[in-house]
């Protein structure tokens, strides 16, 4: 087979079934957006873009993002390299590390509610240490930063597993040679993670970095859990307009804008973290 | 139930309407009477939706739900707890009464099935089961038996005192909307979320809500319900 | 101080990083089992110590919320549909998913950002309103209700994952290696099946856990998408939207601990892929 065609047979499977059940909907659900029974029309974007509660969605949305990716990014570098390190106790160290792998986003917006509600455990924790001397209602909407700080840690705890798995992966394709030389040559381990490992590692952060964004624009169960109403994002009010208000046409806007801001992500990803073709290991 | 509590108590006892006074001065004065009280309830809820899980853990000693939400707290705690009317407003004592309509499809498959299935619901029998085990009131006149559970009896006795006072002033669900429902909810939730926890200025906020109000009650065609006047095809916004 | 004289000590920086590094994962470990150690403490509690203050931070040894979800008619069948959905999800994911990521790895031709950007979509769009009219497609077709309907929604969720993480391990194999078997006399095929699979399969392995894992947690679509062959999170969130606080908490614990066990038994796939590492 030559190898012209053979990519395209390869994609084949994957592009049809992407094109019947991705594609086809996603068509329905755009067609929404844009139309009323008249024909073409912008007035969905408008109601959803009118309504008081859109831009404090969407700037809570972006600023989640952005409070929780960067850590993870840290966090799961150093846990990444912590693995490489480490000769005993690996197997196990990993299998804590990843276990919040399997825990969904429900689950996870249970658990922190344990911990953050009146008379949850940061409560009691904080009134046996004597600092409170009664509980507080953490979760309030009086302090939205309080249930923004919350839903950052869940995240933070619950989605880095992923990317730690994707960077573990990705550090064991680069040859050890490569690390041994400049040890050879003199650089220090700091030098040698920013100057060697991180580069080289390019791929795969790109990887964990383009998932992880796009999540999180889609931030919803969590918040749920913990903020109610209270700090509205993107998604929990396409969730409203589409189940409770039964309005499909601005709830496909909303599913649009947050496509439109991950597309734009992702991009930018790709054109930073790009890996030119002479350069790959 | 936040909405219902607008719709059906707030407006109704300030202002005698639900929608056509919308965005009024009796309306301003119902906000400000609200926003003045609402600094002596529990700030988390806004989350609350079961208000007799919080009326057992004690987040809570007074609460306004529907009496089917409330059902265990009197059930397991019977001396503990009261239930009482609605207060009453300078337009009288609004409260909401469910009043629910059954019919059949004309294309329905099986017309006889359908016809028994509502004769079964309607008998005493079924409707003092249904109470017994939701708290939903019989809507066919029943004699209720003494040995009913604690919930039925406390919340019974306060709804009899309350659609019996003198300035009762019932008001009806929301009809006529369609699948707008949700969305006329949203305004009266909306209003409350920007005057009372954002602290948006009152009349604003009216204003600009009563406008989407309007654009609803336009589209459906909806006419106004109790304690609205009725109307000739859509219930005006003032 | 002592931290000021270590430097002079031969050996006792190094001790002193050593300390460091295993506290630090330590900590890293007990950030993730503290909050699910809480969970347990809040299952395993009666209903009265879960809204008590100050909370205990051991369980009380309370199995009522635990026996009420125990009680629930259907959880086992629910359970068993879970398993099929996630099951089927995988083999589709991998079985669609692979030969993409392969094709990305090693091609260049005309249109790949397009596909790359197509998959990254699928990932970026709100699947559960996607799901509206799907349910409308699988009514028609007779899919609806069914293991292999839902699990081709949850394929859609996966794909991207199975295509981005086989990509990237491709990519981690020198075509060198390839290129190598090739000038030996393999065919593309062989060289493939006897150089490149061995190398890639632990790495299959956890990206094919990963879809299962996927399909596992999905609450929406499972519960837009089925009415008879509920999901056991399907099932849950059912029970869970009308629950009081401590009942939440063992929902909570029903959808934590079947993941645990799950990353428990496929650890050695996982350990598989990591084995790469130690290479």
């Amino acid at each position: 087979m030559d190898n012209r065609t053979l990519p395209y047979l390869l994609l084949l499977p994957a592009t049809l079934f992407l094109c019947v059940f991705f594609l086809y909907p996603f068509a329905l659900v755009a067609w929404q957006a844009f139309t009323n029974e008249a024909g073409f029309t912008l007035e969905h974007f408008r109601t959803m873009a009118d309504h008081w509660k859109f831009p404090i969605a969407f700037w809570n949305t972006m600023l989640l993002a952005l409070a929780v990716v960067p850590v993870q990014v840290v966090l799961s570098i150093t846990m990444a390299m912590m693995v490489t390190r480490m000769q005993r106790g690996r197997d196990i160290m990993l299998y804590i590390w990843t276990i919040p792998l399997g825990i969904s986003d429900l689950a996870a917006g249970i658990i922190w509610l344990a911990i953050f509600e009146q008379t949850g455990f940061l409560n009691s924790m904080l009134y046996g240490l004597g600092v409170i001397e009664q509980p507080t209602n953490f979760l309030s909407y009086q302090n939205t930063w309080v249930i923004f700080i919350a839903i950052a840690l869940a995240e933070i705890w619950r989605a880095t597993a992923i990317m730690l798995v994707i960077l573990v992966a990705g550090l064991g394709l680069i040859p050890k040679e490569y690390d041994e030389a400049a040890e050879v040559f003199g650089a220090s381990r700091w030098q040698r993670l920013w100057k060697v490992t991180l580069p080289l590692l390019r791929p795969s952060l790109q990887t964990a970095l383009i998932l992880r964004v796009i999540l999180a624009f889609e931030v919803f169960a969590v918040v749920a859990a913990l903020g109610g109403t209270s700090l509205p994002v993107l998604m929990g009010e396409t969730y409203n307009y589409q189940f409770e208000l039964q309005d499909g046409h601005v709830a496909a806007a909303l599913a649009l804008v947050i496509l439109a801001i991950s597309i734009a992500f992702t991009l930018f990803f790709l054109r930073v973290l790009r890996v030119p073709k002479g350069a790959q290991i | 139930m936040k909405h219902r509590f607008f719709q059906g108590y707030l407006y109704p006892s300030y202002t005698n309407s639900v929608v056509t006074k919308f965005n009024s001065p009796e309306a301003v004065v119902a906000w400000e009477k609200f926003r003045e009280l609402w600094q002596y309830t529990n700030p988390g809820s806004t989350n609350f939706s079961f208000m007799q899980e919080q009326l057992l853990s004690e987040d809570v000693w007074v609460a306004f739900d529907h009496t089917a939400r409330l059902a265990e707290a009197f059930n397991q705690r019977p001396d503990d707890f009261i239930a009482f009317p609605a207060p009453s407003g300078p337009t009288g004592r609004g409260f909401m009464p469910v009043i629910a309509g059954i019919a059949i499809p004309r294309t329905a498959p099986d017309m006889d099935g359908s016809k028994e299935l509502i004769a079964y619901m309607m008998k005493p029998e079924t409707q003092l089961a249904t109470l017994r085990a939701t708290s939903f009131f019989p809507v066919v006149d029943v004699d209720l038996p003494d040995d009913m559970p604690p919930a039925v009896q406390i919340s019974g006795a306060a709804i009899a005192k309350m659609s019996g006072s003198a300035d009762a002033n019932p008001g009806l669900l929301p009809s006529g909307l369609g699948d707008e429902g949700g969305k006329f909810n949203q305004v009266y939730v909306d209003t409350f979320e920007r005057i009372v926890l954002a602290g948006h200025d009152i009349e604003a906020v009216l204003e600009d809500q009563a406008g989407t109000l309007r654009r609803i009650m336009e589209e459906t065609g909806a006419p106004c319900w109790a304690p609205d006047l009725p109307s000739e095809g859509a219930c005006p916004v003032d | 101080m002592s931290v000021a004289e270590s430097p002079k000590l031969p050996g006792s920086p190094r001790r002193a990083g050593n300390i460091l590094f295993g506290a630090t994962a330590l900590l890293l470990c007990a950030w993730v089992l503290v909050p699910i150690y809480l969970l347990i403490v809040n299952t395993l509690s009666s209903p009265e110590a879960v809204t008590a203050f100050p909370k205990s931070f051991v369980p009380g040894w309370d199995f009522a919320n635990l026996e009420f979800f125990a009680g629930f008619a259907g959880i086992l069948k629910a359970l068993k549909n879970s398993v099929l959905v996630a099951g089927v999800t995988m083999l589709l994911a991998i079985l669609i998913g692979a030969p993409a990521g392969y094709a990305l790895s090693r091609f260049d031709f005309p249109g790949k950002s397009a596909f790359r950007i197509l998959i990254l979509m699928t990932r970026a769009f709100p699947l559960p309103l996607l799901a509206l009219p799907l349910a409308v497609m699988f009514i028609r077709t007779g899919l609806d209700d069914t293991i292999l309907g839902l699990a081709i929604v949850h394929t859609t969720l996966a794909l991207p994952f199975s295509v981005l993480i086989t990509f990237s391990l491709f990519s981690g194999i020198p075509i060198e290696l390839e290129e190598a078997a090739w000038t030996l006399g393999c065919t593309r095929e062989q060289a493939f099946r006897k150089v490149v699979l061995p190398l890639i399969l632990p790495g299959i392995a956890a990206s094919a856990v990963f879809a299962f894992v996927i399909s596992w947690n999905e609450v929406f679509a499972a519960s837009v998408l089925t009415i008879e062959n509920r999901t056991l999170t399907a099932f849950l969130l059912q029970s869970l939207d009308v629950s009081p606080m401590h009942l939440k908490f063992a929902g909570g614990f029903v959808l934590v601990v079947p993941a645990l066990i799950f990353i428990f038994a496929v650890r050695k796939y996982l350990f598989a892929m990591w084995g790469i590492a130690n290479r």
